[in-house]
């Protein structure tokens, strides 16, 4: 692959001594400039699921700054251009920290008031010329220093060497655990949370690329038009430009917004050509049905329909994902040691408006001890699991983890930061990543702490692979990594979603009902797995409605009804706790 | 068994969400005016049973018969009209519209002019819900929710109500009352079909029951034969017998 | 402070005209959680109706009204069942993505069909001006403004008071439950469309008597009508009339206090700083 790309590459940069014609050479020019633009506005639209309408902002910002240092101080555009880029990351993050809390369309109105408001800024700042713009001083034409030319192929190859690395970019996020940290926080923030992703230091990093990697494409591309002014860098139908590219192509894949952005460019150029003729705008037209064709049709893009070619090509049979069988753990000695607690919560009180779903609940978790909480629907069990891993804030009460003697109070902290203090949920509905792999979900849930941010874009490392491998075969999933997620079927998806928890080797899982909805056969393996990791040191916090698997399993239950633990104790005597029964099965 | 024909007669029924098959196969009849409850564990099927039987769910396999007429393939306004009325689980009120707007739109089938003196001698017998006629139904109690929702059935006079959960989370004043309507739709001739977690109650007030596990029936019977039955206490009840 | 009170009556009379145009933007977006990027081009659409209206059937607007708002009733159950139906369950991507889509293929369409040129025409009736509390306001915009209000009266009466009005709030409220009442959420959700793009025609239908038409007038609302939809709530009618006037009040106070030319950068700063301080709208009622 990287063969095939390297060749690609330089058969695109000899075309010039071959083919002469302007027209095409200019064609080509606007696809690697409007291309770069398109892959920036993939790292973070595509990979992580922010669709910004404002990616001309940074353009713009790229283009005015390095023509500003030239016209005012005489700075090499070579330069100027990545000073343009530091510009627009730092704006970048100062505009995301606030944005990205928000959610849905906000995020995408967001970017496009903002971009609106840089523009009508500069359409009446004189210093950057307002409604009139900047013209490059022509004089310098020729000189190299000041990346001015008035023939195509200068200008070819330098794009060519930014659309390079802005694929490059791409291509090795794509591949390493940045892409996929994106990708798992596009497809499930909260889900990505809980395996401990800190999703905003993610977010912002692939905005700041992505600012960066746009603001040197307005830059070439000022050096390339020689003028510049608010309506051709800063408008609007830019923005949409680039995300219309990516997303035509193909959201978050390497080779997509290559391709929409050389097929949208060259069928503007050469269909304007010719249907130009016949009235205005036909080329517009079409884009317009090809982008309503695609999102109802094929929403992976152009690359979903070259993906959909080639299967009917080559029309295999897909290999059903199957289950290899699981032994059965050896009874080794339970890492349990009754004195010490891990997890203290006390007093929990949780309001949702006037309705009180928890109403001071306290419970402790031993170290190496399986707590099973039980009770009627409504009785405040999620909302507990939510408290503790910080999905909810509660009203009132503590909670604290005494972890490697240091106490830490988790009410009220975000659930990535409880995550990676060794907590590791699952939830009721299954939520593993659909569109990830078997082996992407698995490397999502690998340790976040402490790791400095651009090891992220390493792949993962060895002993990470070697446990994850370890623990798919555990599953019984190591047949087939490559399958996505959802396409397992739901016992194996339960499968997937406990082994996940384990990857980074955690102090407390809390699992959400973990055996509802499963079929003997996976209920009776989740059981083992379950006690093979407790045996090898693992507590675990479980909701289950199944009595006879927490009778099996668990040391201690608590039964919550109605917001209030009502007893405690060991599971037979819960079983006959008359109070239980009665509240439990009816009186 | 007596011989009067099955309302509703569901055969060898498979059905789910997406790649999860929920039922596999599950075969039950209802007949008429007979209180008929569904008991299993979570995940056994019994929301999804009547999710499929009021159309919401296409069954991959399998039949669904009404007083003789097939329901596979209507859709839930239709199967409404055939004389099946639906109360989903959790909370089924329309918010922001009023308690009498809510009533009103129960009766959006019906094209007579009934409707308002329909509701009027409703209201006589729900004055909780009287009272607050004009307020929106998300400023009504837990317990009264679950009162309009069943004073909604009433006004589109069905031939079979299916309930799913009725009772839960409801005090057990609220629940009593829930079971007197259960009852009263028996004595008008309106058959029921219940889905509950609160198996003992549920079985007490009703003609027959099934219990459901891993999406098929595992047993069935009278209410006192499925309380006594020793397999249906340990399984479901979780009892060691 | 005559300035200052010409600067507020004119942006209330602006105010009402965004809140015309962003009404059925809020409406669908309440309903079914579709933010429809190309509402306001239907309103360019159906300013071009209204000018071909004139030109070819001798109709003045009132004359042109019921044809034009017919038309876009039309256009929007057309758009529903064609397009709109088969992405409700999609993903928020694709959903915008489409309806991006579409504000290219009628933006387009119409620049191919009617070219760039600026169209206007020239309204007798409404040539004029009158006086509201002492200032000045064109006729035209006075009674785009009037259509506002009355169409926000039918509209509330409509959904308040009618049978299929209350169906088409169970639909919005909860699926599942008006399906189980036997409520065609189908149809309400056409119904809907269509209810929506004809209230986008009867603004453009108004619009054109004081607003020159051509096929990128669309941009000038497009972000003014998110603004008004956000600004304002959702979950009533209420929520976009009271973001449309906020946002004309602000365009108009500060375009003549401060400065014509950042009016709209203040319009903008007023609506990021609401998304960012409250999310829900100044109406506040957060149901989703």
């Amino acid at each position: 692959m990287t063969v095939l790309a390297g060749a690609l590459w330089a058969g695109l940069a000899v075309l010039p001594a071959v083919v002469h014609n302007a027209y095409f050479l200019n064609g080509m020019i606007l696809v690697f400039i409007y291309g770069t633009a398109a892959q920036a506005w993939n790292l973070l639209g595509g990979y992580c699921g922010q669709l910004s309408f404002g990616h001309a902002v940074f353009f713009g910002v790229g283009a005015y700054t390095s023509t500003l240092l030239l016209i005012h101080a005489g700075v090499t555009p070579w330069s100027g251009m990545w000073a343009g880029a530091a510009l627009a990351a730092l704006l970048s993050l100062i505009v995301g920290y606030p944005t990205f809390r928000l959610r849905r369309h906000y995020f995408a109105l967001a970017t496009l008031a903002l971009a609106e408001m840089v523009r009508i800024l500069f359409l009446n700042w004189p210093f950057v010329g307002a409604a009139v713009g900047v013209y490059l001083p022509l004089s310098l034409m020729n000189r190299p220093w000041a990346f001015m030319w008035n023939t195509k192929p200068p200008y070819y190859e330098a794009a060519l060497a930014l659309f390079g690395l802005a694929c490059a970019l791409v291509a090795v996020t794509d591949r390493t655990r940045l892409g996929l940290y994106l990708r798992a926080i596009d497809q499930d923030e909260d889900a990505a949370a809980a395996l401990g992703i800190p999703a905003r230091k993610y977010k912002l990093l692939a905005m700041g690329l992505s600012a960066a990697l746009t603001a040197l494409a307005g830059s070439v591309f000022a050096q390339y038009i020689l003028y510049i002014d608010p309506s051709t860098v800063l408008d609007p139908s830019r923005s949409v430009l680039f995300a219309v590219m990516a997303l035509l192509g193909g959201r978050g894949t390497v080779i997509g917004p290559a391709l929409g952005a050389g097929f949208l460019t060259l069928l503007s150029q050469y269909a304007g050509g010719t249907l130009g003729g016949l009235g205005r705008g036909y080329d517009y037209v079409l884009y317009g049905l090809a982008i309503m064709l695609v999102a109802v049709y094929e929403p992976r893009g152009l690359v979903g329909v070259l993906a959909l070619l080639g299967r009917a090509m080559r029309r295999g049979p897909r290999r059903p994902v199957t289950t290899a069988p699981v032994p059965s753990p050896g009874a080794g000695p339970r890492g349990a040691d009754p004195r010490t607690s891990l997890l203290d919560v006390e007093a929990l009180v949780k309001r949702f408006g006037g309705v009180e779903a928890l109403r001071g609940v306290t419970l402790s978790v031993r170290r190496g001890e399986i707590v099973g909480v039980l009770g009627p629907n409504g009785a405040g069990k999620s909302t507990l699991f939510d408290c503790i891993t910080g999905f909810t804030v509660p009203s009132g009460g503590t909670i604290v983890l005494r972890a490697g003697g240091s106490d830490r109070v988790l009410a009220g902290r975000a659930p990535a930061w409880i995550a990676q203090q060794g907590l590791a949920r699952t939830f009721q509905l299954i939520r593993v990543f659909p569109g990830l792999t078997v082996l992407e979900n698995m490397l999502a849930g690998q340790e976040h702490r402490g790791e400095p941010l651009f090891h992220v874009f390493r792949s993962s490392p060895r002993e990470v692979r070697e446990r994850v491998e370890d623990l798919l075969r555990l599953v019984g999933l190591e047949g087939s990594p490559d399958a996505l997620a959802g396409e397992l079927s739901y016992g194996q998806q339960k499968l997937l979603a406990l082994a996940m928890t384990l990857v980074r080797g955690p102090r407390l899982v809390l699992l959400d009902e973990p055996v509802a909805g499963v079929t003997p056969a996976v209920i009776e393996r989740l059981k083992n797995h379950i006690r093979a990791q407790n045996a090898a040191g693992v507590t675990f916090l479980i909701i289950e409605h199944n009595i006879d698997v927490l009778t099996e399993l668990a040391d201690r239950l608590y039964f919550l009804a109605d917001g209030r633990v009502v007893t405690e104790g060991p599971p037979e005597a819960i079983q006959r706790s008359e109070e239980v029964l009665s509240l439990y099965y009816g009186r | 068994m007596d011989g009067s024909p099955a309302l509703l007669a569901v055969d060898d029924l498979h059905a789910g969400y997406g790649q999860q098959e929920v039922l596999r196969g599950v075969t039950l009849t209802v007949r008429p005016a007979e209180t008929v409850c569904i008991i299993g564990p979570n995940g056994a099927g019994k929301s999804t049973l009547l999710r499929t039987v009021f159309g919401f769910l296409r069954p991959a396999r399998g039949t669904i018969f009404f007083a003789g007429t097939s329901l596979v393939g209507r859709r839930p306004p239709e199967i409404l009209r055939q004389g099946i009325a639906y109360v989903p689980q959790g909370v089924s009120v329309l918010p922001h519209l009023s308690v009498e707007d809510n009533l009103l739109l129960a009766a959006y089938i019906r094209e007579d002019h009934g409707v308002r003196g329909d509701i009027e001698r409703l209201l006589v017998s729900f004055p909780a819900l009287a009272e607050r006629r004009r307020r929106p139904a998300r400023t009504l109690s837990g317990g009264e929710r679950r009162m309009l929702e069943i004073a909604r059935i009433l006004l589109v006079h069905p031939r079979l109500v299916l309930l799913d959960e009725p009772t839960i989370g409801l005090a057990g004043v609220v629940m009593e009352f829930v079971y007197e309507k259960i009852r009263e739709f028996h004595r008008r001739g309106v058959a029921v079909l219940l889905v509950e977690q609160n198996a003992r109650t549920a079985l007490r007030h009703s003609h027959r029951a099934y219990v459901l596990e891993q999406g098929r029936v595992r047993f069935e019977g009278s209410g006192e034969e499925i309380l006594a039955h020793p397999d249906v206490r340990r399984v479901y009840l979780g009892e060691r017998v | 402070m005559d300035l200052f009170l010409a600067a507020s009556v004119n942006g209330l009379i602006m105010g009402l005209v965004y809140a015309l145009v962003s009404l059925g933007l809020g409406l669908i977006w309440g309903v079914m959680d579709v933010v429809n990027f190309a509402h306001a081009e239907y309103m360019m659409l159906a300013m071009y109706a209204t000018f071909f209206a004139g030109g070819w059937l001798h109709l003045d607007p009132f004359g042109a009204l019921p044809l034009v708002a017919l038309l876009g009733f039309a256009a929007g159950v057309g758009t529903y069942v064609v397009l709109i139906r088969r992405i409700v369950g999609a993903s928020m991507v694709t959903q915008i993505f489409a309806t991006f889509g579409l504000l290219f293929f009628l933006r387009y369409l119409a620049f191919a069909v009617f070219g760039p040129d600026f169209r206007g025409i020239t309204w007798p009736l409404a040539g004029g001006s009158i006086e509201i509390a002492g200032v000045p306001v064109s006729t035209a915009k006075a009674l785009a403004a009037s259509a506002a209000l009355v169409t926000y009266a039918g509209l509330h009466m409509f959904l308040q008071y009618t049978k299929t009005g209350k169906a088409l709030q169970a639909a919005a409220q909860n699926p599942v439950a008006a399906l189980a009442l036997g409520i065609e959420v189908d149809r309400m959700y056409a119904l809907a469309w269509g209810l929506s793009i004809a209230t986008a025609a009867v603004a453009g239908n108004f619009l054109l008597p004081f607003y020159q038409v051509s096929p990128t007038v669309a941009d000038a609302f497009l972000l003014i009508t998110f603004a008004s939809v956000v600004l304002g709530g959702f979950g009533s009618l209420l929520g976009p009339l009271v973001g449309g006037v906020a946002i004309g009040l602000i365009e108009g106070i500060a375009g003549t206090l401060i400065s014509p030319t950042f009016k709209l950068f203040f319009v903008f700063a007023v609506f990021l700083l609401v998304l960012f301080l409250r999310p829900a709208g100044l109406l506040g009622a957060a149901q989703r």
